[in-house]
């Protein structure tokens, strides 16, 4: 995967610039939200916003920290959403985007209830889930992405990856040096090497991001182990059951007088 | 073997609880492995497409639950009788069961006498009902997942689909021995898909103790 998202958590002002640029390349509707005491909104991602921030606040030594994430689809290399769906309709494009094929999508919400972050939305009405597709609109066409390229702070970048992980690491040693000594490039190699990555100044799961994101371990025996298994013991049965035929054939009753005492 | 003397073998309860099983699992298994693979999504245009054939599975699913809890209710009696039946043990089981893959490639191995239920039959009704039941609890919480934690419903995937890999498994043994397609069981389709009954001679065949049984009662 050549192309990536570099998401600089530490200079995001919290705009919602990207919000707004999403919803209007992708042409989604506003939401009727409701104010819940706080300046987050709307306060999840659905079908129709595919990234928001999320604010965070943080207490540290008595004083309040206020962080800032941009949540969207991660486009992962490992992409559980990518093994559970039965119908191929989530897949892996050669720049790396994961997209969902909405004449493929059934609804099934697979990808939903087994996403390690919690990015697919099920819209009801439409019976089909709905995600970041990673511009892949503009991207193919030497674009960037809406958000990154509304972003005023420059906190979200998109570019090759390894231009990309550098800038992510010298950014984490520049704030280690600054005060955050739990600062991490998330992304660099989890998941098998994220295609959105973070610069996160304090720990992952501060920002709620799991801290050594993986394939549940219930996906992996689901379709790792159980999906080849079933048509190797099926045909084995079936095998069986053949040469069992075969060997019987012509099989009368009373036959077995003739093996004598044997018991 | 026909036109002798026949010997009552299934209920017309039993009968008509297995035809709707038979029926309704069939229809599940297809509609299930049409989402098994994405390779296999075809075999739902037979329902007008994944849409149909998910709404097919979950209504053949309430007929696959619903008719066994009513049989339960309704006749009690019959399913105490079936459980005693299956969780009995008897002397002549292990040797039969441990006998019987050799018996399975050559039929003339001699088997020791059995009394209703083969052990094998046995054996295999435990991993059928199993099965079903690890089918039937995993398959409600994906129906309805909003109403189970998200862990939980993400176990059930795979659960729900070990669970179709052993009653596939144990269904083909079933359908193999049980229609009679294994030349030692020609006929035996029979008993559970015709009137219920089974000649004299093949019950003495099959389950020699009970045959025997019953002819002791039907002599006093």
């Amino acid at each position: 995967m050549a192309k990536a998202m570099l998401i600089d958590v530490s200079k995001c002002t919290a705009c919602k610039g990207c919000q707004v640029a999403c919803k209007a390349w992708n042409e989604l509707p506003a939401e009727k939200t409701e104010f819940k005491g706080t300046y987050e909104n709307p306060l999840s991602l659905s079908p129709t916003t595919w990234t928001r921030v999320k604010f965070i606040e943080m207490a540290e030594n008595g004083e309040v920290k206020w962080l800032f994430l941009k949540t969207q689809c991660l486009h992962c290399t490992e992409a559980t959403c990518v093994k559970v769906c039965p119908t191929g309709a989530a897949h892996k494009t050669e720049e790396g985007a994961i997209l969902i094929d909405k004449e493929k999508c059934t609804g099934c919400k697979y990808c939903v209830q087994n996403c390690p972050f919690e990015i697919p939305k099920y819209d009801a009405d439409e019976n089909k889930v709905f995600k970041c597709r990673f511009c892949f609109d503009r991207v193919s066409n030497g674009l960037t992405p809406a958000c990154a390229l509304t972003c005023p702070p420059g906190a979200v970048r998109f570019g090759e990856r390894d231009e990309l992980v550098s800038l992510g690491r010298d950014r984490v040693s520049a704030l280690k040096a600054n005060g955050n000594p739990n600062a991490k490039l998330y992304g660099e190699t989890e998941l098998g090497g994220l295609g959105v990555m973070y610069v996160l100044p304090e720990k992952a799961s501060i920002y709620g991001l799991p801290k050594e994101p993986r394939v549940p371990i219930s996906v992996v025996l689901w379709e790792d182990i159980l999906k080849p298994l079933g048509p190797i013991l099926g045909g084995a049965a079936v095998a069986a059951f053949a040469l069992s035929f075969l060997l019987n054939i012509g099989y009368k009753h009373g036959e077995e007088a003739e093996e004598g005492g044997e018991k | 073997m026909r036109g002798k003397r026949r010997v009552i073998r299934q209920s017309a309860a039993a009968r008509f609880l297995h035809w709707t099983h038979t029926i309704s699992c069939l229809l599940l298994f297809y509609t299930g492995l049409a989402l098994y693979l994405p390779r296999l999504n075809g075999l739902a245009a037979v329902f007008g497409g994944l849409d149909g054939s998910r709404f097919a599975h979950r209504v053949c699913g309430v007929f696959f639950i619903g008719i066994p809890i009513l049989m339960i209710i309704f006749n009690w009696r019959g399913f105490v009788n079936f459980l005693k039946d299956i969780f009995t043990w008897e002397e002549n089981d292990t040797t039969w069961l441990l006998r019987f893959p050799i018996y399975l490639f050559r039929a003339k191995t001699k088997m020791p006498p059995q009394g209703r239920l083969k052990s094998g039959q046995k054996f295999a009704d435990w991993f059928i009902i199993g099965s079903s039941i690890l089918l039937i609890l995993t398959g409600i919480a994906m129906a309805f997942p909003a109403n189970f934690p998200k862990g939980l419903v993400q176990w059930c995937f795979p659960l729900h689909e070990l669970g179709m890999i052993i009653l596939g498994v144990f269904l083909l043994g079933h359908i193999y021995l049980g229609l009679g397609i294994f030349q030692p069981y020609r006929g035996a389709w029979r008993y559970m898909f015709g009137d219920g009954t089974v000649s004299e001679e093949e019950a003495k065949y099959h389950w020699t103790r009970w045959y025997e049984e019953v002819k002791g009662k039907e002599s006093t």
